[in-house]
């Protein structure tokens, strides 16, 4: 149990690291935006003041450049600004940085998914991309388990050649782009799915309300299924040869080895080897790839959401860049980035829970 | 010569890896497009991408024209002429009811229609320059367009000698000089004033039933009727019979009074604006897409390469520095590697490029900040074993200093794996790239497969069905990745036999 403990404790304290350094980046970069904005505001505001000063002290020099001196000051106190630039940036990444951790973003310019309460926008946004996303993965894992274990069991098979370079394929393609693509395939020219999904709510609020709740349930489900279809077909369809592919040669990896032989030569049947030996013998490097294949297609299905108009982080990110909102960007890379690095460790926890040997010596 | 047979022998085996060399013919070809760019493509249009006004002759939107195999559609083709496809005849003479002496300038451009679509537009530039010395304006005494089936389609009939500024709208009456004009015919068959003047009398002279009440849909019809083969039938109801084919003239008539009086037209271009372009089309703003793909290999590779290179470079020398030394330097270093390979890379790359709107070279140094981690991992697994290795011990023992140690028998082992996973890196690189770009913060200085996306997509190209602006810029990001893949697979094939994983 010692190695256990260590191993979860070391975790722990990497999470925590990672995850501050993850803040004090985002507010550090964010307060060097601030800053930069702030210094040029107070330098048009010096200048237009400035002149009226000129003007009041006309043919008196000294007291002008008395007065120049005092209203420098009176600024740069009104922006919060000291004039040492290090000076200024600690305060302010460490004031975002704070901020942050409580999740208070303030507000935005204009109204996003019915509020102006930036947090609560993400908070909208985030459920969003958990469902769509959530959805996508165990589609994806069972997919990927299944072809894998299949393919491992007849390497050089059609199925294997043909799912292994499709795993090579999509590792070049942008997800977003494979979106747009099926948008105008089976939206555009075959009309079986909704373009956009941002209709979502609409279609929603339209379901009747005075029907059984275990029938309206159903019509949500199918509603969300609906609008859902379309961004689902495209992440699963990228990634899960990737996945399969993956576990394709870790499962066919460890039926190489001696304990394989061993449970054949006892004459276990082929599944118990397969599901009882192999697979549990597997699982902890499938899950770690599997981690990795998360990180990869995070990002891209962070875009995608924008392409499908699917009403989460990634939309939220669309609309932040596109109408210039600063703080709503930070708050939304922030949560981005604190989800990700959750779900990442939450997936090294299985780890432990899948691997008996739990050892701290790191396998790179 | 050991050199040279090892490289001979890597040849051999790399030549029988059948996706190796599909991988390299392929990247040869993105070489070859990248470099001679300047004399296969057109650098001027690359140039002018972002200004407007330099596509406003070309059609917008318009598929390429190899399109009709698949929809089955014949399109109308794009011709870019020079001035002289335009026959101007000029004359001179004196009319006998007013007394004064005139010049004509008679204009006629001959256009071919063979597709299932009328050219949207047809356009003569020209520089126009005039003088009258009379107190009569300047006149457009014609302005018809002859069908193939020999009727013609009257927009001013001849002898009306209508003042020039109520035909080209915006032109004096007496003098002018003006180069580089865009004459439209569209323009000319959508102006009221001339149809409420002389088309509808023309056609209630013809015996076609038509009321002033017609006039707003006439207006918005009479220049796709021309090319109908039921004119009437398409500018009374909307519903044609299909486009005529054949050559139709388009002929115009300019007449200049009083001793000494100029009229020169000088086309300098003419378009017939069709309904297709080229090799991949034009998207709403005209921009000639083939030219965007072809150059967009250039930045592809730059990002690609430069990223993979510096990033698995950064990373092999970190990842040997912290497995040859071990103990504490080892232990912090795999941390802060560990800590930024578990940051997610995009939504931090967003935000900075967001805020501070870095040039593409900022963007590629950001990319390699993040991208290094992985090949630190298994170079420093790797260094961990080399380093004891028999010949690496001697080497110390005879006094090798560090540095010697780590570069001349460390890094010489993890090379072949560092060739391979320079290759491997290229795709996500590209693609990085291209995600910011799409997203419309990458740098906008420069044309990349990304940006036309992001054009793309702000112009709702997928929601209208525009694939020919959408699939091959995304087709070829894949392309170059694939190529880089398929050359990297079959490196880790031959290079590293023993870490096959």
């Amino acid at each position: 149990m010692a190695g256990l403990g260590r191993f979860i404790v070391s975790r722990l304290i990497n999470m925590f690291v990672t995850l501050l350094v993850a803040i004090f980046l985002i507010s550090f970069i964010f307060a060097a935006y601030t800053i930069q904005q702030k210094q040029g505001q107070m330098q048009e505001e010096y200048v237009l003041l400035y002149r009226q000063l000129q003007q009041q002290y006309r043919g008196n020099p000294q007291l002008l450049e008395q007065a120049a001196e005092q209203l420098k000051k009176n600024l740069m106190a009104k922006y919060g600004l000291t004039g040492n630039p290090v000076q200024d940036m600690i305060r302010e990444t460490i004031n975002l940085a704070r901020s942050s951790i409580v999740f208070k973003f303030g507000e935005s310019r204009n109204v996003y998914f019915g509020t102006k309460d930036i947090g609560e926008q993400v908070r909208i946004a985030l459920k969003n991309t958990v469902i769509l996303f959530t959805t996508a993965t165990l589609i994806n894992t069972f997919i990927g388990l299944m072809l894998g274990l299949y393919m491992a069991r007849r390497p050089g098979s059609l199925l294997d050649r043909v799912v292994s370079t499709m795993g090579m394929v999509s590792y070049s393609l942008p997800l977003w782009w494979v979106g747009i693509l099926f948008i105008i395939i089976f939206s555009f020219y075959l009309g079986w799915f909704p373009a956009q999904s941002k209709d979502v709510f609409e279609a929603l609020s339209a379901i009747p309300q005075d029907v059984n709740a275990v029938e309206r349930w159903f019509m949500v489900a199918a509603t969300w299924l609906k609008y859902m279809a379309l961004p689902l077909l495209t992440i699963v369809l990228v990634s899960f040869g990737g996945w399969a592919y993956i576990v394709r040669n870790i499962v066919l990896d460890t039926m190489h080895q001696d304990f394989v032989l061993a449970a054949r030569a006892r004459g276990l049947p082929e599944r118990r080897i397969i599901y009882g030996h192999v697979l549990r013998t597997s699982s902890p490097p499938i899950v770690t790839s599997v981690a990795l294949a998360l990180v990869g297609s995070f990002g891209g299905a962070i875009i995608s959401e924008t392409v499908f108009g699917w009403p989460g982080m990634g939309l939220l990110y669309w609309i932040a860049l596109t109408n210039g909102e600063a703080r709503v960007l930070m708050a939304t890379t922030f949560v981005t980035t604190l989800f990700f690095i959750l779900t990442i460790f939450i997936l090294d926890f299985l780890y432990v829970l899948l691997d008996p040997r739990v050892r701290t010596e790191r396998t790179a | 010569m050991a050199l040279r047979d090892r490289i001979a022998g890597f040849w051999e085996a790399y030549r029988r890896d059948r996706f190796g060399v599909i991988g390299l013919a392929l990247l040869l070809v993105f070489i070859f497009a990248a470099v001679a760019y300047p004399l296969i493509g057109d650098p001027e249009v690359i140039e002018n991408w972002d200004n407007y006004a330099w596509f406003a002759l070309y059609p917008k939107a318009v598929p390429p024209c190899w399109a009709s195999v698949l929809t089955g559609e014949k399109y109308q083709p794009t011709v870019f002429a020079p001035g002289s496809a335009v026959e101007v005849h000029v004359s001179q003479g004196k009319d006998p009811r007013l007394g004064l002496p005139y010049v004509n300038v008679t204009v006629v451009a001959p256009i071919q229609v063979t597709g299932t679509t009328p050219p949207s537009d047809v356009i003569i530039v020209a520089n126009i320059t005039y003088v009258s010395t009379a107190r009569r304006p300047v006149a457009v005494d014609k302005l018809v367009v002859v069908r193939p089936d020999g009727s013609t389609v009257t927009i001013v009939p001849p002898g009306s000698a209508a003042p020039i500024d109520s035909v080209l709208g915006g032109f004096p009456r007496f003098n002018a000089s003006v180069a580089e004009h865009p004459v439209k015919l569209s323009r000319l068959a959508g102006n009221q004033r001339l149809i409420m003047r002389y088309v509808m009398p023309e056609l209630m002279r013809q015996g076609i039933a038509v009321s002033f009440g017609d006039l707003p849909n006439i207006v918005l019809r009479l220049y796709r009727a021309i090319f109908d083969e039921n004119f009437t039938g398409y500018l009374l109801t909307g519903r044609g019979s299909g486009v005529l084919q054949g050559e139709y003239r388009w002929v115009m008539t300019f007449l200049a009074y009083g001793e000494g009086a100029r009229f020169e037209f000088v086309p300098t271009r003419y378009v017939v604006v069709g309904g297709c372009y080229g090799l991949m089309g034009t998207d709403v703003y005209g921009h000639d897409l083939w030219q965007g793909l072809l150059y967009g290999v250039r930045w592809a590779l730059i990002i690609g390469l430069a990223t993979s290179f510096l990033s698995v470079m950064f990373g092999t020398l970190y990842g040997i520095t912290g497995g040859y030394f071990g103990g504490m330097v080892d232990e912090v270093m795999l941390r802060v590697a560990q800590v930024i390979y578990s940051l997610p890379v995009l939504p931090i790359l967003i935000l900075l490029a967001a805020l501070f709107k870095p040039s593409i070279w900022l963007i590629i140094l950001a990319l390699v900040a993040f991208s290094w981690p992985g090949i630190a991992f298994v170079t420093r697994a790797m260094a961990l074993q080399i380093r004891q290795e028999p010949y690496v011990e001697s080497a110390i023992a005879l006094g090798a200093r560090t540095l010697r140690v780590l570069l001349l028998y460390v890094m010489p082992q993890v090379l072949p794996y560092v060739f391979a996973s320079i290759a491997l890196s290229v795709p996500s690189a590209i693609i990085a790239e291209a995600s910011l770009s799409f997203l419309g913060v990458g740098d906008p200085s420069i044309l990349t497969w990304g940006k036309i996306l992001y054009e793309a997509q702000n112009a709702q190209a997928a929601l209208n069905g525009y694939w020919w602006w959408v699939v091959p810029p995304g087709l070829a990001i894949a392309l170059v990745g694939l190529s880089f893949i398929f050359i990297g697979s079959a490196l880790d094939r031959i290079l590293n036999p023993r870490l096959r994983r």
